[in-house]
């Protein structure tokens, strides 16, 4: 019994040690290997732009008037890609040069967008493209929607500018009121009717200037309450205040001395007040923040920056291991089957898992010493964050491996020559290029694609060591639960059609 | 009784009806074999005859279409891991690694069949009997064809198998490498070893203790090498060449002998017969003295042994008749 251990132990590191042996043999291959991704990395790394391509554009708007004025607004707004080479009224002209290529984009002002707007509808500044790319085309829609956005900020700002700027008259006005009511009560304290009177009146002036002066201030406070306020009342706070204000004050003017109860006075006052403080308020605040009082700002939780180098690296690192592990064995296999390796094999007191396990165990230590080199290069050559746990990331890639290298195998003992082992390799890259989350997330797929992406050993891979290097999280373990499956499934697979090749008779 | 004295008290081998098909193509057709233990067992045929075919049926790698099979006592197609360590086999292809030096296709194969990890002075003993052992680091793909096949030879046999199955081992071998093989397989067969080879070399037979003819994927002919070479030409062939031409009614006369099977004339100056006899060591005394009596003069009279390339083609020829 113990014999037959130690011959089997004996048969597995054979293999372990051939296909090393043979692997190593070729140092330009091993070279290619580890080196080739490391290489294409870096320089994806050095020769990427940190911003994007210049985009060559053209306005078109009608000429003279505001919109000109605009358009050359909307040229200084737009990000630093466009390059706005025309400003013009020539719609045609701008559009061949469109069609010629000597454009990108050719951005179009309505005629008219006054009466756009008065007819309650939006002003629709068009923009024409030649691009061909859905990024690219995603890209400079966003850039227009953000330009669009810039100008109708620009527009009320200026409103809010205007408004900040009749809010000082207003505040001297509130004030004046509050003068003539504080004078008002010193009158009618002094039994002085006349004086009262006379202080009623300028009251009733003065409050008339805040009614004519708050209509555009009170548009800017209501502005800012309905983007930030929070009150239940459905009015805004200003025109609520104005209509209060007002409404303490009314019949005062006309009301005898006497008759004005001091209680009423005390409520004017009090608006006014509030007014005042409201009105001082909008004064205060910078016209940017009223029109715009919210700006966005993204932090990475993890509180680190991540290039699109770093975002590759580690999907890099998984898709090359699940290559060179399915190529190195489909191209092993098929070689044995022509060289007539494995009929020595069928005469040899050598058993199928003997053979699996021993080949198994090769391309583990191949491919954990190639990730090994590459992981380190990664990080300590191109900066690559490597947040997460050494170990964690190292159980990671041996249950990706292990997948691999099961899959590697049905697709080796599927494969007739070598030709055909390398295009079945190659077409498992392809799906995991495109399906695994290298490029797209998987979950912008369909169900159906999505379910195919999760048959790829990469796609987990791909979610494990980005998790683990870029976030420091620790893989699920259900999904190391699945890989395990996905290795056990296909290795008896692979047991199974390796077992009728080797069968004897 | 032990499995070992079991094997050696029958043939080592034995085919009965043993038949293999390819679609309605058959490779070997009713072939019945027996292989002595000890013994070196020579197949030899024309190039698609059926002879890896055979091997291959024997060693198990492929199963018969009908007939029965039988090595060590049983079936090749059910051997356990043992019996099949007991077993050498050198494929027509090495089937080794052209990336792997010699030396490391060598302990590759040792590892396949459980040869413990203490085994650097067999691999040498066995390098160096394949005259291989300067070139042991050299890659298998920067080493001649021959020193492939002598590779792939050591690797057959470095686990000391008990049954030897080469096919055309020596194919590529230069004549006195060839020649030191053959040694190396009369050692073998002295140890009790059995060899079942097939050849290209027609000749190698004679070194045979038995030798089975293939052709069309029958068997036409198994039996010692002497006894194929009467067999081929109905007896032993003995050469006359006269002084004088020879007259036709002599020539008469001497077909008429007793003993004599058959005459043919060898020459066109009609000095020379071919005479097929029962044994040509007992006809040549009494030739002599026939000649002598009736004053014929002769030039020479001898036993003429022919080779087994002749005796191969008159095989295949009488077949065909």
């Amino acid at each position: 019994m113990m014999a037959d251990v130690a011959r089997s132990t004996i048969r597995m590191q054979a293999f372990v040690r051939k296909e090393l042996v043979e692997i190593v043999r070729q140092p330009r291959l091993v070279v290619t290997l580890v080196l080739g991704p490391f290489l294409i990395l870096l320089l994806f790394g050095a020769g990427l732009r940190d911003e994007d391509p210049p985009v060559q554009a053209a306005i078109v708007a009608p000429e003279g008037g505001r919109l000109t004025a605009l358009a050359q607004r909307f040229a200084d707004t737009s990000s630093r890609r466009l390059n706005i080479t025309d400003i013009s009224d020539d719609e045609q002209a701008a559009l061949e040069r469109l069609r010629r290529g000597q454009l990108d984009i050719v951005v179009v002002f309505p005629d008219d967008p006054t009466g756009s707007v008065r007819q309650g509808e939006q002003a629709v500044i068009t923009l024409y493209h030649n691009y061909i790319d859905p990024i690219e085309t995603r890209a400079v829609e966003i850039s227009t929607e953000q330009a669009a956005e810039a100008i109708n900020e620009q527009v009320s700002r200026a409103l809010v500018v205007e408004a900040q700027q009749l809010a000082t008259d207003v505040q001297e006005r509130v004030g004046s009121a509050q003068d003539r009511v504080v004078a008002f009560r010193k009158a009618a304290a002094a039994g002085d009717a006349a004086e009262a009177s006379a202080q009623l009146e300028l009251l009733d002036a003065d409050l008339s200037a805040v009614r004519s002066g708050l209509g555009i201030t009170a548009g800017a406070l209501q502005r800012l309450d309905r983007q930030v306020g929070t009150g239940s009342d459905s009015r805004p706070a200003a025109l609520r205040l104005f209509a209060e204000a007002t409404r303490g004050a009314e019949g005062l003017a006309n009301a005898p001395a006497a008759a004005v109860a001091p209680a009423a006075l005390d409520e004017l006052t009090a608006d006014l007040d509030r007014l005042g403080v409201a009105v001082a308020a909008l004064r205060a605040l910078p016209a940017d923040v009223i029109v715009s009082p919210f700006a966005g700002i993204a932090r990475r939780a993890a509180g680190i920056d991540i290039g699109l180098t770093g975002f590759y690296a580690p999907a890099v690192v998984v898709l090359l291991l699940q290559h060179l592990v399915v190529t190195f064995i489909g191209l092993s296999t098929v070689r044995e089957e022509q060289l007539g390796t494995t009929e020595l094999f069928r005469v040899a007191p050598l058993s199928t898992a003997e053979l699996l396990a021993g080949k198994f165990l090769a391309y583990l230590l191949l491919g954990g010493g190639v990730s090994a080199v590459l992981v380190l290069l990664l990080v300590t050559g191109l900066g690559v964050p490597m947040l997460g746990s050494w170990w964690l990331l190292a159980c990671s890639v041996v249950a990706v491996l292990s997948a691999s290298i099961a899959m590697g195998f049905v697709i080796a003992l599927l494969s007739g020559s070598d030709s055909q082992a390398v295009q079945y390799a190659m077409l498992a890259l392809l799906s995991s290029i495109f399906f695994s989350g290298f490029i797209l997330s998987s979950q912008r797929f369909v169900p159906a694609l999505d379910a195919l992406a999760h048959l790829l050993p990469a796609t987990y891979g791909i979610a494990m060591l980005r998790g683990e290097m870029l976030r420091g999280s620790a893989a699920p373990v259900y999904l190391l639960g699945i890989l395990a499956g996905m290795t056990v499934l296909l290795l008896g697979v692979a047991w199974v059609l390796l077992s009728r090749r080797l069968r004897r008779g | 009784m032990s499995r070992n004295e079991a094997d050696t008290a029958g043939p080592v081998v034995t085919a009965r009806a043993l038949t293999r098909c390819y679609g309605d193509q058959a490779a070997v057709s009713d072939v019945y074999l027996e292989v002595a233990a000890g013994t070196i067992f020579g197949f030899i045929g024309p190039s698609g005859s059926g002879k890896t075919t055979t091997v291959r049926l024997l060693t198990g790698i492929e199963g018969p279409t009908s007939g029965e099979v039988s090595v060590f006592g049983m079936p090749p197609t059910s051997f356990t891991a043992r019996d099949r360590a007991r077993i050498g086999y050198m494929p027509q292809l090495s089937g080794l690694y052209p990336h792997l030096s010699l030396h490391e296709n060598l302990t590759f194969v040792a590892s396949l069949y459980g040869v413990p990890l203490r085994r650097a002075r067999r691999l040498t003993k066995v390098l160096d009997f394949v005259e291989l052992t300067p070139h042991r680091g050299k890659l298998l793909r920067d080493v001649s064809g021959g020193m492939q096949r002598r590779l792939a030879l050591a690797t057959t046999l470095l686990h000391e198998p008990d049954l030897i199955f080469l096919d055309e081992p020596t194919a590529g071998i230069d004549p006195m490498l060839r020649r030191k093989f053959w040694e190396r397989f009369t050692d073998l067969k002295a140890q009790g070893k059995t060899v079942f080879m097939t050849t290209q070399y027609v000749g190698e037979s004679a070194d045979c203790d038995e030798v089975g003819v293939l052709v069309e994927g029958r068997l036409i002919a198994r039996d010692t090498p002497d006894a194929l070479r009467r067999t081929a030409f109905g007896g032993d062939l003995v050469d006359v060449v006269a002084a004088e031409a020879l007259g036709d009614p002599l020539v008469g006369r001497i077909r008429a002998l007793r003993g004599m099977l058959s005459a043919q004339r060898t020459r066109t100056d009609g000095r020379g017969l071919r005479l097929v006899v029962a044994d040509a060591d007992d006809a040549t005394a009494w030739l002599q003295d026939w000649f002598d009596e009736h004053d014929v003069p002769l030039v020479s009279l001898r036993h003429h042994v022919p080779t087994f390339d002749d005796v191969f083609v008159q095989l295949i020829q009488e077949t065909a008749r």
